[in-house]
């Protein structure tokens, strides 16, 4: 938890002379009595924020003239430091109390010499606190010597906990050494205000290699206190979570508030917002997408994490340009030691690496190749590939950092992914041939700086450059559609973070993103279906055709600023935040392409303020109540702006998101959290339901949105602990309303259930075992409530019922994870197996219809699905 | 661990679409082509593509027999619809009737093309130009009947010929020349086996055994890709100005898988194209290999398998032959299953 800033003043009054008033001239010349003035109270000066002190002390000396009471009646001074300290100093003084002088008992006026010394604030502090593990049994280490720089060594004690509290941020190097022999050294960075909890699990070292160092297997992140309500998990709690495969990112799956998304989809929820409302960060840099295709994998590899946080809804200033969630992926450093890992089961292989590449600089890369779809085609048909075919994807990243002195550092990085997937379906009628594919590539490049100061300054810079292609089509027969998107996006975010005072802190930055867009569009209107279509799996596509090919560029450069505010002696902080959110969007075609009419732009612009604020009162040590709340706008997606499919003047959609909550912690390991959400969505596109629409008026801009439920996650950390786990349970009624005047329906992806419970348990001798258990309320669907026979595509069409007015059922899921690591010398050897569905429950995912729409029946998720695989570590 | 049987129990589930993976159930895939209540399988338009005003002569195929009340859909259908037509039309809003029985004659309306067409809906000074019907793949039209069947719904649509808009003068001037208007197909050759014999039938009536596999191919004609002119069939690239024996008088299409000419609007040019042909296969029973299918290859023919009931019966069937410019014709051959004679014949 970060500590509120002390900023303190040490006054020392130094009596030089005490010039006697003249009511003593002429008296007896015997000695007399004399009291010196004594200092009884005490103002502390105050300086401007920001005031920067040229070297540690500052003296101003100062005379000060006392009356008989003892106050100051006036104050000069006689030896400047400059401005603001004299002033401050002259004020402070002239405030001051002092008992008065006295000569032979009788109070006098005198004149007295002050120094006022302004002492340099200390930056504002950090701490670091974790826990010792024996690596080879996973009990705690105790009386291992932690030592941070030059202090003092502490010992663990019998959990292995340690703690450095009112550490000075910056890059510290931490060294650990524990009776049995085993050592680390790793440098950790403290953030100023900042408590960072780490985990670190020892193994002895080899008897023949001295020069081994262990491993850092588990790195908790500092908590940050700018966003209300978040859920943050870290990288090794994370992997060993069932249902995962390993893959740290896949635990937002997991976590409360996320809905469950369709079996494959790799879609993520948040409070009933659409997937594409929520934005992915890793680190500065946005992502299209968190999972790869089939949602099998994460496109980062998990070495490469060194946390995942969720915020669901009102977040801070720093981040905006989406009415959903937050997703904000915090990346490991690369390392001075070497550190690797090679993976790999029945889904992919993947490969990591981290270590030095000169002084000052090191590196870490990764990479990671399906081979799931190769392995099918051993064993599957020829026949049987015409229906159907596994995603198939790979990624890969590298990052150079290079430390340009103990305090800052400049890192380059550079990332890519891609997926495709495809599926075709035979038939002798060349009018019911089928195919479905998509693919995704895209590439991102960013340099990052930060410059952590000694008085808590941390200064971010990471401009970032990416591509994203994105193509989707299916078809049958003739009726096809085609959506591709090619876009090239620019990235920066710059922010300086800095204490203002004991009690505040701002941050202070700008967030910049330009894309370039070329949208290629063909097919029917009303495919692929929108959220809030009546959408009929299955269902062969209207055959009304058009094109469109077009161009968007959108530019926004928002500045933000927020201030960290502590009162009542840090129980109750306040984050008011403020961003303005600038939009500029430019698209070629204002009307459709016209073989007779040359194409006419259209420009978009929009200036929205977004207040934000997160408030946290914290009544005791282990309660704390919290309220949030915030507004938000989103760009629509660029093939919106289709003068054919969409409307080229679409503007921005706005929301707000509102929360309140609490979280106790009844024990150390024990938290509970409660949340009560609210969102509020305008200015929505959606289909122009008039049988008359405009031309370039597609869409219409008249939608509404509104959720609200509650989330509670009961969660317990593995801090030194065998067991860890959450259980994780939302609550959520999620809405549309499609134009002005019409009635609320329930969003497509509406879940009133959600719960989901995490265990992990540490069996000792290695071996881990998880299990996930996740009930979920079934998603809406529009009923179909008769057909009827269209005779010239010879096909029968469904007659819907009120849209989304039934669900498809429940699902509950079952999944387990077992895990051994064996120690081999300097590296070690995981070999895990994660199945899904342990209890081969077929759970509906859909609902599909016979080809007259008489019988209906569930497309299940997938059966028990075993994983098995190894990974070796070093 | 066996991992090619833990592969192979996986393989039973796959990516049901793009976007879910998970298990498809078996559900029948083909029950339309069993006709177990009175239904329109099928409607024919003479000619099979009109003009705004103009009258058409409009066939049903109702099986196994009944009457057709019809109705000619008013209202457009919206964006947010996925289905073909106004779903109000299905709920009985917005309907004109135009008669009754299987075969009626009516003209077709003078704003049809405003309403279903590439002329978007007029709009009252000052506002934008309302946004027309997009084509189907062939660039054609559809007016939107409905056909009520005994309480059973159907939906035809009357392809209408509305010009091209928005394109040049030139490329308006081409297409107004050279587009053929469509000319429904006709079945050229009809022939059935069981086991490899061929079998005879005559005035449609035929006869097999109980759970005999009859093998059918339909065939029709094979069009020209290029015009010659005085073959007396009209088609691409022939016009009333450069031959009139073949196109003057009416229309005189080939009843094949025509050449006609295409506006793509993707690339903003005209474009050769040649119809698809494809057959709806229906029976009172049985069960046919495929609901539908067409031609896969160069052969102007399609074949399918019916599976005849296990029992002695008295059962029909219809082959709908379309082309996907809206054309449509049909043959309905009675089958008497479980004749002994025609079994002993078919024994030998």
């Amino acid at each position: 938890m970060r500590k509120a800033l002390r900023a303190w003043l040490l006054a020392r009054a130094l009596l030089l002379a005490v010039l006697l008033a003249p009511t003593l001239r002429g008296q007896p010349a015997a000695t007399p009595s004399v009291t010196a003035p004594r200092l009884e109270t005490f103002v502390e000066a105050k300086l401007p924020a920001g005031a920067s002190f040229p070297k540690a002390n500052i003296q101003v000396e100062l005379e000060l003239t006392l009356d008989t009471a003892g106050r100051v009646s006036r104050a000069t001074v006689t030896g400047s430091a400059g401005e603001p300290f004299d002033s401050a100093a002259v004020d402070a003084a002239q405030r001051f109390v002092f008992s008065p002088a006295e000569v032979d008992g009788h109070p006098v006026s005198v004149r007295i010499r002050y120094q006022y010394v302004f002492l340099r604030p200390s930056p504002v502090a950090g701490a670091l606190g974790g826990v010792v593990i024996d690596g080879a049994t996973g009990e705690p280490v105790a009386g291992a010597l932690v030592s941070l720089d030059d202090a003092e060594p502490v010992k663990t004690a019998d959990d292995g906990r340690f703690e450095f509290r009112e550490v000075e941020p910056g890059e510290r190097r931490l060294s650990i050494s524990t009776p049995s022999g085993a050592r680390l050294d790793t440098l950790e960075n403290i953030v100023s205000g900042q408590r960072l909890d780490v985990r670190y699990r020892l193994e002895d070292e080899p008897p023949d290699d001295e020069e081994q160092e262990d491993l850092v297997l588990e790195i908790r992140a500092p908590k940050l206190r700018r966003d209300a309500v978040s859920t943050k998990v870290d990288s090794g709690e994370a992997r060993r979570a069932a249902g995962t495969q390993g893959d740290v990112l896949k635990v937002i799956q997991n976590l409360p508030g996320v809905g469950k998304a369709a079996t494959g989809s790799g879609e993520v929820v948040v409070w009933g917002a659409a997937p594409g409302d929520t934005r992915v960060y890793v680190d500065a840099v946005r992502l299209p997408a968190l999972y790869h295709f089939g949602g099998l994998r994460s496109v980062l590899h998990s070495r490469l994490v060194r946390s995942v946080e969720l915020v669901p809804g009102a977040y801070g200033a720093p981040h905006g340009r989406g009415l959903g969630g937050l997703v904000r992926v915090e990346l490991e450093r690369p390392t001075s030691d070497w550190h690797g890992a090679v993976q790999a089961d029945v889904l992919d292989a993947s490969l990591a690496l981290t270590g030095p590449l000169a002084d000052d600089t090191t590196f870490q890369i990764a990479g990671r190749r399906s081979h799931l779809r190769a392995l099918m085609n051993q064993v599957v048909s020829a026949r049987n590939d015409e229906y159907f075919t596994i995603p198939s994807y790979h990624d890969g990243a590298l990052r150079v950092r290079h430390g340009l002195s103990a305090s800052e550092s400049l890192e380059f990085g550079g990332m890519l992914s891609s997926d495709s997937q495809s599926r075709s379906r035979g038939s002798v009628d060349p009018a019911r041939l089928r195919f479905d594919q998509k693919a995704l590539d895209f590439q991102r490049v960013d340099v990052r700086y930060v410059r952590t100061g000694s008085d808590g300054e941390l200064v971010t810079l990471q401009p970032w450059l990416g591509r994203d292609v994105a193509r989707r089509s299916a078809g049958q027969g003739d009726v096809q559609t085609l959506l591709e998107t090619r876009s090239w996006l620019l990235g920066f975010r710059g922010e300086i973070q800095r204490p203002l005072s004991a009690q505040a802190t701002a941050r202070v930055g700008v967030d910049l993103e330009a894309v370039q867009t070329r949208v290629t569009r063909s097919g029917s209107a009303v495919s692929p279906a929108r959220e809030g279509d009546p959408y009929v799996f299955g269902r062969a596509p209207a055959d009304q055709l058009n094109a469109d090919e077009f161009g968007v560029t959108s530019l926004s450069a928002a500045p933000y600023i927020e201030l960290e505010w502590s009162l009542a002696g840090g129980a109750l902080t306040l984050v008011p935040g403020l961003r303005l959110d600038p939009q500029i969007h430019s698209v070629e075609r204002r009307v459709p392409t016209d073989a007779a009419t040359p194409p006419v732009g259209a420009q978009q612009s929009d200036l929205d303020l977004q207040p934000r604020l997160a408030i946290e009162y914290r009544a005791s040590e282990r309660v704390t109540f919290k309220a949030a709340g915030g507004r938000y706008s989103q760009a629509p997606a660029p093939e919106d702006w289709s003068a054919v499919f969409g409307t080229p003047t679409l503007g921005m959609a706005y929301g707000t998101s509102w929360l309140a909550g609490w979280a106790v912690e009844p024990l150390d390991r024990v938290s509970a959290e409660t949340t009560l959400f609210l969102t509020r969505g305008r200015s929505l596109a959606s289909r122009d339901g008039s049988q008359s629409p405009l031309v370039s008026r597609a869409l219409i801009q008249s939608g509404t949105s509104r959720a609200h439920g509650l989330q509670l996650l009961l969660r317990v950390a593995p801090r030194g602990g065998k067991t860890s786990g959450w259980i994780a349970y939302t609550l959520l009624r999620s809405e549309r309303s499609d134009d002005a005047g019409r009635s609320y329906r329930a969003f497509d992806l509406d879940q009133t259930h959600v719960l989901t419970a995490i265990a992990n348990q540490d069996l000792g001798a290695g071996f881990d075992l998880g299990f996930r258990f996740r009930v979920a309320s079934g998603m809406p669907r529009t009923p179909v409530v008769g057909a009827y026979f269209d005779a010239r595509r010879q096909q029968y069409e469904p007659l819907l019922g009120a849209t989304n007015s039934t669900r498809l059922p429940a699902t509950y899921q079952l999944d387990a994870r077992l895990s051994k690591t064996f120690g081999l010398g300097w590296s070690q050897l995981e070999v895990y197996l994660d199945v899904q569905n342990v209890t081969n429950r077929r759970n509906p995912e859909e609902v599909v219809y016979s080809a007259d729409y008489a019988e209906h029946d569930y497309i299940t998720g997938l059966p028990i699905f075993p994983v098995l695989g190894a990974e070796w570590t070093f | 661990m066996d991992v090619l049987r833990l592969l192979r129990l996986v393989v039973r589930c796959a990516p049901a679409s793009a976007t879910l993976l998970g298990c498809v159930p078996e559900l029948d895939e083909a029950p339309q082509g069993i006709v177990r209540e009175t239904r329109v399988l099928a409607v024919s338009a003479s000619p099979a593509e009109v003009s705004p005003g103009e009258t058409v002569r409009l066939q049903a195929l109702v099986a196994p027999e009944g009457a057709v009340d019809w109705s000619y859909c008013s209202a457009r259908r919206s964006l947010t619809e996925q289905g073909p037509v106004d779903e109000g039309c299905v709920r009985g809003r917005d309907l004109e009737p135009w008669g009754s029985g299987n075969s009626i004659v009516a003209t077709v309306p003078s704003d049809v093309c405003s309403k279903f067409g590439p002329i978007g809906p007029p709009t009252s000074n000052g506002e934008a130009a309302g946004r027309p019907v997009d084509p189907d793949p062939t660039g054609g039209y559809y007016a939107p009947l409905l056909l009520d069947t005994e309480g059973e719904l159907s939906l035809f649509g009357l392809r209408i010929r509305c010009g091209l808009v928005g394109v040049t003068q030139a490329q308006a001037a081409t297409f107004n020349l050279g587009y053929l208007t469509n000319e429904s197909p006709r079945i050229h050759s009809l022939s059935l086996r069981v086991a490899g014999r061929e079998l005879p039938f005559d005035e449609d009536l035929i006869e097999i055994e109980p759970s005999a596999l009859v093998e059918i191919r339909v065939g029709w004609a094979q069009c020209p890709a290029e015009g010659s002119c005085g073959d007396d069939v009209c088609t691409f690239g022939e016009d009333a100005v450069g031959c009139p024996a073949d196109c003057s008088g009416g229309a005189r299409g080939c009843t094949g898988a025509e050449a006609y000419l295409h506006y793509d609007v993707a690339t903003q040019s005209l474009e050769q194209r040649v119809e698809r042909l494809r057959v709806a296969w229906y029976a009172t029973a049985g069960r046919f290999e495929h609901a539908t299918s067409g031609a896969l290859g160069e052969d102007p023919a399609t074949t399918n398998s019916w599976h005849a009931p296990s029992v002695p019966t008295k059962e029909t069937l219809w082959i709908v032959l379309q082309d996907d410019r809206g054309g449509a014709t049909w043959r309905q051959l009675e089958v008497r299953v479980g004749s002994e004679w025609e079994a002993t014949k078919l024994r030998e």
